[in-house]
Formats: structure tokens, sequence, C-alpha cells
């Protein structure tokens, strides 16, 4: 199982000494918060066990009534913070500070509801549709990411910068422009936002009388691929040598010939591609429709379930488990009078925990260390 | 009245001896040069005194009392000051602000400007510091962003200067601006130690200069009794470390022709002045010069990272025309770095990935984008014994191997791409003994194997050691071509130092 | 560190285990109701706007929690019992001579974090809490509410201001459903013709935030309220596009001001609040008039400028819906409360200042007219232009 987990997360055979910690960094940090959230619980005169009893009962993660409604819920926000949240990763192995996130997520959903209710395509069968939508939702979401890279590598603009404001341009274009303008439903069917896509365009179920569908299976799947692509391509080994130098304005990746300006172009498309996949989600799996009003945020919970999952494409998909679950057991902690910001709160100290990792890490080596030496010293005692 | 008295001052480094029993006693009022080569222990020594590094053994006096300088405020508080090389000032603050930072004059609670931009006015006119109080250092030149750094110094009672290599970053005019500002510091009665490597300069400014070499000190001298060749020749020194031995060159056909190459440097300045030289099969070529006399600028173009104002690049006999680093590459050039670090190996990449990187897209590393990490791993394995790499661990990261070993890491990979032309720059800094000898052997070894080798150096003794030819670099051009045989350490060092031109015809 | 390693993979392994053991799990049947509850449960999902909107989910959340349960929310999920007198200073004057008395009823809320929350509180509601009548408070849960009817059919629903829609398609023959809706013309009507009184210029302004059915309904009662008591006024008409951004209330309140207007309506939700705080920081002549509830009454906006308020009593309508079910009347299909009913009115406010007692006598009378069926005011703004104003009031 120890080495399964490895080759899992490590790729095989390949020796590292305390690996375990990179494990132990983001759960720990997940207990500290538990913990903090249950002093904050406790503070407001209610019992944390009754909250967290509710919160993670129904949260999907484990079994209990209705298991299987919290499970498909919480799976299906999973595979949108697993886009957003790959998005992130992607671009930060290769050294980039990518926000940009929640903007593709945008243009992916505008995407994919076009292409979802557009005449031409509206009768095709469903496997020939949901792949001319999700291919035009790669191309669209990757050419609005791929504007920050382009940015940054011929204008030097930094991906902050550029990101935050494609954001707000993809929100802007969408739901002032698209969406009340050419996009828009008609009014007189009583319908705001955009029309609804065709029935053949909607991501089939996978698990009856719920709304899970194969959003999770994709995601699976890319997620898969992505550390396939991190670990075990050309591709992946040039970007993780430049995400490790980069930063530090070193360049031995640039000497042995590794094309900067193209890889960092091709990263930036990839991010936006991924993340557009999340919102090609929401819209072709639950809304249907591009609603007046998107609200989001997803792009932003992507950063968090990276910050999370220590920008590991597995770690990225167990944070988005817990995160999801948290959404979903939201809900239900408001019928126990908690408010329902409360998993919010979860999440927002879990974070700052995170952002204190390398004091845990620190932590966890001296533990492992001075447990290490004691042990070896009682050994050399019986030697005597 | 002994301003500043250092005894026996030993710093061992892990592999380096850095200071070698320097003892050093500077007058009050006077200017006190301290010249070397690069990494001959001038600047180690100036951090011990400003509390910097702490000496391995010895003792320090300033103004007669034994002292032990173990932070910079320690040394402030005994009015040293140091001007680095490299400013420590706020771009976004005034000048004034920036000179009173971390002992703001206040009333109360509140930081008293206006009193702060009268006190930094007063200090500027007594020295003769001329500098706009009110102005953001961002908006000013470098030769006045000095002034602001040593007036800053001045405002906390410093008596005793130390400036390390201050002329580097500034224009003639400036330069002489700030030789004006020292006589003055000086008829104030304040002591300075003057850092540098340009022997015209100290001989200008200096009272006294004391000559370093390879962390010993080589005499001190009285300026009217020296002359810039003496100085030199003290600086270079005659000591040849290595025996390495001699191998007859086979030259064959040119593999890197390099013609009226002008390249800017960092700063945007020309730093290489069309050169022109070849370099042929099976010989090594030698570049000698003072650092920041346009090896950095040559690098940059060889390896495509800077696009040359002017000139083209020949790699076996054809011109390429967009010179990136992949292009060069293909085309039959590797490269060993100077900076290991910063350019050598990915810190936190494994051996196994460190040694592929350059032929990480080619068979039978990797094949359509996919890599292979058996071949990869037999080939680390392979490489490791080879090249003697320890540990034989092909995990390890390459930020956790010593120095000699990240080397040997560099020159297992390098070697092993298919190359015609391999461009050492600097390949032994920073080594031991050992790690230098084994790199040595490799040169040689490729120029046996019928490879062109550039070896840029700043250790005369390599290069007169292991080159065929031997180009001297100074101020951007190349001002002589000799070979071993035919000249000695001397008159290279001169050459270097821009005291000896000779006219050379390039076939 | 031995255990340490056990607790990561006993974690790690919990975490997969939900993941490949979720896929064949069978839900559990549904529990039946192990005693009858003693109190009917009313479940209500607010929109995205949640509770403390100072509009449309807070008027549900009064006529659910006030009105029918007699409570009152104190923050934190917990409620207090209200007083008789507490109670008796919720109902608004113009409801004063309607039956609202408290009810047998316990209310569950749901708020809802984002759009894809509808379903799953929708479901939480009606699977865990088993409510009797589930509550959609806008036409953002149109199709949520929709869906859900046909999903539960033993379940009773309501939609408030919108017509369910199942996969896009409008679904108004559901028997378990009842949709609220409002004669939105008539309030407005009748601040229109308190507008055309009140102006000096005889330049109005309108501000609707996205063109749906409720607010085009607002615009064409109001330019006809105007026509009809000053028909040499002239409407200024402007549609934001957005219910949610202030700003652009500020924006477009501003340009129809330099356009010459000094009073002007809204219909644009929080849009419209950047409306309130232009009209306050001009001050006099200028005149707001709010939208939906009584705004005038809201120390937050700006009280002392707004001449009345187009009042649509959602709080009404959501406590007629759960009296029918209580009392077992419900009846399925679309309900529209005009003024009759007492599901759209206008609040006097500042009214009395403004206009001549003639005038506000003027338009009691239109407002009975409208009651006795004599007016027939346009929904449809395009149409004001061909309607004929009464001229005997």
């Amino acid at each position: 199982m120890k080495n399964v987990l490895k080759r899992i997360i490590f790729g095989p055979k390949e020796k590292e000494k305390y690996w375990w910690i990179n494990v132990l960094v983001p759960i720990i940090a997940i207990l500290l918060a538990l913990v903090v959230g249950a002093i904050f619980i406790k503070l407001t005169g209610r019992s944390p066990i009754v909250a967290y009893k509710l919160l993670f009962g129904t949260s999907g993660l484990l079994p209990g009534p209705y298991w299987k409604d919290h499970f498909a819920e919480m799976l299906l926000s999973t595979s949108m913070f697993v886009a957003t949240g790959l998005s992130f990763a992607i671009a930060a192995k290769a050294g980039l500070f990518f926000i940009g996130a929640e903007g593709d997520f945008l243009v992916g959903g505008i995407t994919a509801t076009y292409f979802g209710y557009a005449k031409p395509f509206a009768n095709m069968p469903t496997f020939i549709h949901l792949t001319i939508i999700f291919i035009f939702v790669i191309i669209m979401g990757g050419i609005w990411g791929a504007i920050a890279g382009y940015l940054k590598v011929k204008k030097g603009i930094h991906e902050v910068i550029s990101t935050i404001m494609l954001n707000w341009i993809a929100v802007y274009l969408i739901e002032d422009w698209l969406v009340i303008g050419p996009m828009k439903a008609n009014v007189k069917t009583g319908i705001s936002g955009t029309p609804y896509v065709s029935n053949t365009a909607r991501l089939p179920i996978i698990l009856h009388g719920t709304r899970l569908n194969i959003s999770i299976i994709i995601m699976i799947i890319v997620t898969y691929l992505i550390w396939f692509l991190l670990y075990r391509t050309t591709f992946g080994y040039e970007i993780r040598a430049m995400g490790y130098t980069l930063i530090y304005g070193m360049e031995a990746p640039k000497a042995g010939g590794v094309d900067i300006d193209k890889r960092m172009i091709q990263v930036t498309f990839l991010a936006g591609a991924v993340a557009a996949l999340g919102g090609a989600f929401i819209v072709l799996g639950i809304l249907f429709q591009y609603p007046p009003v998107f609200g989001g945020g997803y792009g932003f919970d992507g950063i968090t379930v990276a910050l999370i999952g220590q920008n590991e494409p597995l770690g990225i998909f167990l944070a988005s488990m817990f995160i999801g679950g948290l959404r979903t057991g939201a809900a239900a902690v408001q019928l126990a009078h908690i408010p329902k910001t409360f998993p919010s709160i979860i999440e927002g100290i879990t974070v700052a925990f995170i952002a204190l990792q390398e004091l845990i890490r620190y932590w966890l080596m001296k533990a492992a260390t001075a447990k290490k030496k004691s042990y070896v010293k009682i050994q050399g005692g019986a030697d005597e | 009245m002994k301003a500043l008295e250092v005894k026996n001052i030993v710093k061992q480094f892990p592999n380096v001896l850095a200071n070698d029993h320097i003892s050093l006693s500077i007058e009050k009022g006077e200017i006190f040069a301290v010249v070397g080569e690069n990494g001959a222990g001038k600047s180690t020594l100036m951090k011990i005194i400003y509390g910097l590094y702490t000496p391995t053994s010895g003792e320090i006096y300033v103004f007669g009392k034994k002292v032990k300088i173990e932070t910079p405020e320690d040394a402030i508080r005994l009015k040293i000051g140091m001007v680095h090389q490299e400013f420590m000032l706020i771009p976004r603050f005034t000048v004034t602000e920036n000179i009173v930072l971390g002992d703001e004059p206040h009333r109360g609670m509140i930081f008293d400007y206006k009193r702060a931009v009268k006190e930094v006015r007063e200090l500027s006119e007594r020295f003769g510091l001329k500098v706009d109080p009110t102005d953001k250092v961002a908006n000013i030149p470098v030769g006045i962003q000095q002034r602001v750094e040593i007036l800053k110094i001045l405002r906390r009672g410093a008596e005793i200067l130390i400036f390390d290599e201050p002329t580097a970053v500034l224009t003639p005019e400036e330069t002489e601006d700030l030789f004006k500002a020292l006589r003055r510091l000086k008829a104030e009665g304040k002591t300075i130690i003057f850092i540098s490597h340009k022997l015209k300069e100290v001989m200008t400014i200096a009272d006294r200069i004391a000559v370093l070499r390879r962390g010993k000190l080589q005499g001190v001298v009285e300026k009217e009794k020296t002359n810039e060749v003496e100085l030199a020749r003290m600086m270079v020194g005659r000591n040849v470390v290595l025996e390495i031995p001699h191998v007859e060159a086979k030259i064959g056909k040119t593999v890197l022709s390099v013609r009226d190459l002008t390249v800017k440097n960092k700063r945007g300045i020309i730093g290489l002045k069309g050169v022109s030289f070849d370099v042929h099969s099976g010989e090594i070529v030698g570049i000698a010069g003072v650092e920041g006399n346009g090896q950095a600028e040559l690098v940059n173009a060889l390896i495509g990272f800077t696009r040359p104002v002017k000139g083209k690049i020949e790699l076996d006999g054809k011109e390429i025309k967009l010179l990136t680093p992949y292009n060069l590459r293909t085309k039959g050039m590797v490269y060993i770095p100077e900076d290991r670090k910063r350019r050598g190996i990915v810190l936190p990449f494994r051996v196994r990935e460190n040694i592929i990187m350059g032929q990480h897209t080619l068979y039978p590393f990797s094949k359509n984008g996919i890599l292979n990490d058996s071949e990869i791993n037999k080939f680390a394995t392979k490489k490791l014994e080879e090249f003697d790499i320890r540990p034989r661990n092909i995990h390890v990261r390459g930020g956790n191997l010593s120095g000699g070993n990240q080397q040997k890491l560099i020159l297992a990979r390098e070697m092993s791409i298919e190359h015609k032309f391999l461009l050492a720059s600097q390949p032994t800094r920073g080594l031991d003994i050992g790690a230098m000898e084994f790199v040595y052997k490799k040169l040689v070894e490729e120029k046996k194997k019928g490879i062109g080798v550039l070896l840029i150096s700043l250790e005369l003794s390599e290069i007169m050691g292991l080159s065929d030819r031997i180009l001297v670099l100074y101020n951007g051009e190349i001002v002589g071509e000799t070979t071993p045989d035919k000249t000695n350490e001397e008159e290279l060092g001169l050459m270097m130092l821009g005291l000896k031109r000779q006219e050379r015809v390039l076939q | 560190m031995r255990t340490k390693r056990v607790l990561v993979l006993l974690l790690v392994a919990v975490m997969m285990a939900a993941v490949f053991a979720g896929c064949n799990t069978k839900q559990q049947p549904t529990k039946p109701a192990e005693k009858p509850v003693e109190k009917i449960k009313i479940g209500l999902v607010t929109d995205v706007g949640g509770r403390g909107d100072m509009s449309f989910n807070d008027s549900a959340l009064r006529g659910l929690e006030e009105w029918a349960a007699k409570k009152k929310y104190i923050g934190n999920g917990q409620y207090r019992t209200l007083t008789d007198e507490e109670y008796k200073a919720t109902i608004p004057d113009d409801l004063a001579d309607r039956d609202i008395h408290p009810l047998n009823v316990e209310p569950v809320v749901l708020e809802s974090k984002e759009k894809k929350d509808y379903t799953p509180n929708i479901t939480t509601l009606v699977e865990q809490e088993h409510c009797k009548l589930v509550i959609g408070v806008g036409f953002m849960l149109a199709d949520a509410i929709g869906t859900a009817a046909k999903k539960y059919p033993d379940t009773k629903f309501m939609l408030i201001d919108s017509t369910p829609t199942v996969n896009g398609k409008s679904a108004t023959n559901l028997p378990n459903e009842v949709s609220y809706l409002f004669r939105e013309q008539q309030g407005g009507f009748l601040a229109g013709a308190a507008a055309g009184y009140a102006t000096k210029t005889n330049k109005i302004g309108y501000i609707g935030g996205m063109k749906i059915p409720p607010v085009l309904r607002y615009e064409a009662g109001f330019e006809a309220g105007v026509k009809t008591t000053n028909p040499n006024a002239k409407v200024i008409s402007v549609y934001t596009g957005k219910f949610n951004e202030p700003a652009l209330g500020v924006d477009t309140a501003e340009s129809e001001i330099n356009q010459g207007c000094d009073v002007l309506f809204h219909a644009a939700g929080a849009t419209g609040n950047g409306m309130f705080q232009v009209i306050c920081q001009k001050g006099a002549p200028y005149w707001g008039i709010g939208v939906d509830v009584d705004m005038g009454i809201n120390p937050k906006l700006c009280p002392d400028r707004t001449l009345t308020c187009a009042i649509k009593h959602v709080d009404y309508a959501t406590y007629l819906a759960i009296k029918s079910v209580v009392d077992g009347t419900f009846k399925p299909g679309i309900i529209t409360m005009g003024i009759k009913d007492g599901g759209v009115g206008y609040a006097p406010d500042h009214i009395k200042d403004v206009l001549t007692p003639d005038q506000i006598k003027k338009i009691n009378h239109l407002q009975q007219m409208i009651i006795n069926g004599e007016i027939q005011v346009p929904e449809d703004p395009e149409k004001v232009d061909s309607w004929t104003p009464p001229s005997n009031f």
C-alpha cells in the first residue's frame, strides 16, 4: 500500500526519505482548522460535535443518511474544483502565479452554452455533440488563458496583473454583453439569461436519481493526464525545470535549450483549457444555461484546493473532495441553526494553516528526526 | 595613530582558505587601497572588518583598542562604515529619507522631515558631497546614489570608510567626482579603505597599497615607491598550482568562427566590441582577462542568451542566423557554465533529471515526448560511475551535491551530448584542487577527441597550462593573441590590465 | 512516526474508499415519519441574495417566519417568539384589514450560496425535512422548483414571481405547484400617477434592471400612470441589465438627472440603491420612488427623499400560500395578485408633503377604479402609447 501510494504521488522508485511529510502537512492543516472551527462553534454556545456530525454526515465524504445524494453533490463540486485547481497547479509548476481560472471558467461556461443550444449542433447524437462542445471549450478557454502567457512573453506583463484583468474582461464581456445581448433568450418564454442547451448537450448521469454526471469521470481522467504530463513527458520535465528556477532568476533550463517563451504560452493555454472544463461542467451538468448572474468564485476556490493539494494532481483531487464535501454539508448546518458561513470559515482557516506549512513541516521533520535519534540510541544501547 | 589594525586574520571556508594570516595596519587619515584579483580575498577581509563574517582566527584593533566585530551594528558603533557595490537604498524614498532611515529625527512620535532635510543639507555641504535632499532616489544617477550611501554612513559618525570596488558602477566623470570627494574626506581626517582591481585608479588615489593573492598578503607598498607593472606582477604572481600534461594539438577544421561580434551587457552598454576569432577542432583556445572585460557578454552571445548588436557566429562551418540556445545546441555547441547553480543545474531536480537536461528530447531518453525512465536511469547510473559523481545515487537532488560533484554532473551531461565545440566558462570556479584536476583532465580528453574548446578563465595558470592559443580580452576587445610558449604570465598580466597591447592579424 | 504513517494511510484510505464505494451504494430507504409532527414544516429556499437583502427574500421570509410562524429571526439560526404587540406591528397599514394570524407551522429556511445549491437545498427540504410546502423565492429558482415539483408529486411547491420551467420550457400545469405572480403594473401605475403630479420639469426617470416580465410590467404601469395624471410629462426609461450593481445605478441616475429628470423610479433591485444614493446627495428638489417593499422606512436608503414606493406584497402572497396548505385549500396553477387582493399597492411615505389633498384624493380614486376594474393598466411598455388614459377621475 505504501509503495502504491508513493508511486502515485511521486512516481516510481524514487527515494524520498520523509515523503510522508508532504502528505501529512495538508492533513494536519485541515485537522488544526477543524480544532479552531470547533472552538469557534463552542464560543457561539453550541456543540462542536453536533456541528461536525452534521457537516460531515451530510458532506458526502462519510456514509450517513441520504449519503447517495450528498455523495453525488460532493463529487459534482469536486469536478469543478479539480478543474480550476489543476489550472492553478499546472501554471504554478511552471513558476507562474496564474489566477485566471475564474475568467477561463466563465469563458468555458459561455462557450459550452453557445455550442449547446446553437442550431447546427442541437440535433446531433449526444456523444458527438458533447465532443464538439468540449473541443470548442478547450480551444476558447485555452486561448483566453494563453493571452496572459503571450502578454508575459512579449510585453513582460506580470501574469498576476494580466489574469486579474482578463477575469474582469471575461465577466463584463459575457455578463454585460453576450448574456443580455446576442445570446439572450426570448423574453416571452419567461427565461432570463441564455436559452437552455439542447438535451443532447447534457452530461449523461452516472448515478441514477442524482445529478452526478460524467464530469467526475472526465476529471479523474484529466487528473491522471495532467499527472502524466507533468511527470512522464518532456513537456512536464521542461515546465517543472522552469518552475524550479524562473522565480529565482536562474537560467539552467534556458541554457539547456528549453524554449521558455513557447512553454510559457503553452502552459497558460493548458491552464486556461482545464479551467474552462469546469465552466462547461456547470453549464452542461447543472444549470443547462448561462444564467444572467453567475456568481462564480470557482476560479479562486481553485487556488484554495491547489494550496491544500500541494499543487500535486492527486492532492488536488483529494482537496477538491474535501472542499466539495464542506460545501455540500453547508446546507445541513443551517438546519442545526449554525450559520451557513461556518464551512467557509473552516476552509479559510485550513488555507491559513496551509500558509504556515513550512512551520508544520519543520515540526514534523523535527519530530521525525528526534524519534529516529532516540531509536538509534536505544539500538546502540542494546548492542553494548 | 593607527585607525585600524588587523593581526593574523584567517578565514577558512569549507573548500577555500580565503584569508591566510593577513596582518595590516592602517593609519588615521590615509587612503589605503587593497588590490587583488577576483577571489584573492579582498572582499572577505572587508566583510570580516564590517562584521558580516566572523574570522576563523585573528584579532582586530580599532583606534588602538582590541575589538570583536560580530555584526555590522558592532562595526557602526565602532565608527566603521561600508559602501557596498550594490547600494542599499529604497528607490521610492527621497534622498533624505534614505539617509536618515533607521535613525530618524523626530518630534515626539512624529518623523520630523524638515529637520531631517536640514541635517542632510548641512552634512552634504560639510563634506562637499552635493545632493538634493528632496529628490527621489529612483530619479538620480548612480554617482549621486553613491554619494547618498556615503552620506548615510557619515551621518552615523563613521571615521573609517570602506569602499568595495566603488568605481565599478561609475562613469569616468563620476569616478573623478568620487575621487575629489575621497580627498575631501581625507582632509576631514577620515580613514578610507579602497578596494579595487583597477591599478590605474589605485595609483591615482591611494597613499599606500596592499596586494592580496590567493588569500595571502603579498606586501604593502607606498604609492611613490611603486608602479603599475610591479603591482600587476604582485597581483598575478607566478604560481602554477597544477601540472597539466601537455598534449600536442592536432588542429583540424574550424568549428567556431566569430566575426565582428558586438554585444551589449545587461545595462545596455556595449560590453564586447567587434571581436573576431576562430576555434579549430582539436585545440583549446584560452581567453584570459580580468573579470568584467567582456567575458560575460561573449558567453551570453555564444550560448544564445543575448542577441548580438552585430557580427556573426558560425558553428561547424554554418552560420547560425537565429541565435537561440536550442539552435546553438542542436548545431553542436555544449556549454560548461561559470555559475553552476544558476546556469548549470536545476537545484531541486534529481541527478537523473539533471543529467538529461538538454538531451531530454532525444532518443532514447524520450520518444514522442514521453520520457523513458528506465533508459534515463540506466544512463544516469552509467554516468555517475564514469565521472565518479558521489553519492552514487541517481535520486539525490542536484542541490544536495557538493560543488565538485555538481560540476562533474555538468561535465558528464554536456560531454555526452554530441558536439563539435565546447564552451568552458570558468569551469573550475570555486572548486577544490581535486575537482580542478578532474576538469583539466576532461578538457584535455575533449581536445584529444578532436573537439574545439574555448576556455574562458580568470586563472592565468589555468590558461597557461591548458591552452594551445591564448587570446587576451581587455575592455571588450581582444588586445593580444599568443601561445603559452611565446609568453609568460607577467606579460599576460600586463595585457590583461590594459598596460600592453599586441597587434594581431586574423587569418 | 509509525503511528503517523498509519494515520496518513488511514485517512487517505477513507477518502479513496469514499470515491470508489460510492458508485454502488444504494440509497437508504426514506424513513417514514415516526410520529405525526405537531407543526407543519414549511421549507423556503432563498435565492443567492439570501437573508438580509432588504427586498424579495426578506419579504418572503417575513410572510413565513413572522406572519405564519409568529417568530422573529435573531441571527445565527435562532428564533424567538413574537409578542402579540410585536406581531401586530409587523403588519403594514394597507394589509391591516386582511386576515393575518399565526398558523401552526415551523419554518425551515435554507439559504443558497450559489446557483448550483438550489436543487440540493430543495431536495434536502423535501427528503430530509419532509416539508409539506417548499417555497422558492424569485425567478432564479424557476427551473429548480419546476423540476422538483415533477420529481416529488407528494410535496406542494410555491414559486414567487415566476412560473416554473422544466428544462427551459414552461411547465404551468403541475398539479402540486402554485405560482404567485403580481400585477406590478397596478402598483407602478399609482406610483406613476404620483410622479406625474410631483414633477416640476415634466421629465421623469425610470431605471430598470433586467428586462424580465415583472420589471417590464412595472415600467408599463408607471408610464401609464404618468400619462394619466400629467400627459405632458416624458418618461426617460433606461435598463441597466443588472440587479446587483449599485454603481451602475449611480451612473444611470446621474445621467437621467442631467437630462432634466426630477423624479426617479427604479425597479432594479440593488442597482436601484445607487439611485437613492444620488437622490440623497443631491437632496431637494429631487425625489426617488422605491420598489417592491416600502423603502421609505429604510434608514439605509434615503427616507427623506422617498416620494412613494410601488409595493409588491411577496410577504402576503407567501402567507396566503402557507395558509392554503395548512387549511387544505391548496390549488395549483398561477395566482395573480393585484391591488384588489392585497398583492400590490403603494406606500404613502412623503406623498402628503408634495401633493395637494386634491391630488391625493384623485390617486385614491384611481386606485378604487383599478379595484373596480374600470381601468385596465397595460402590461407591456410598448402598448402604453396606444393606451387611452382615463379622464373621469
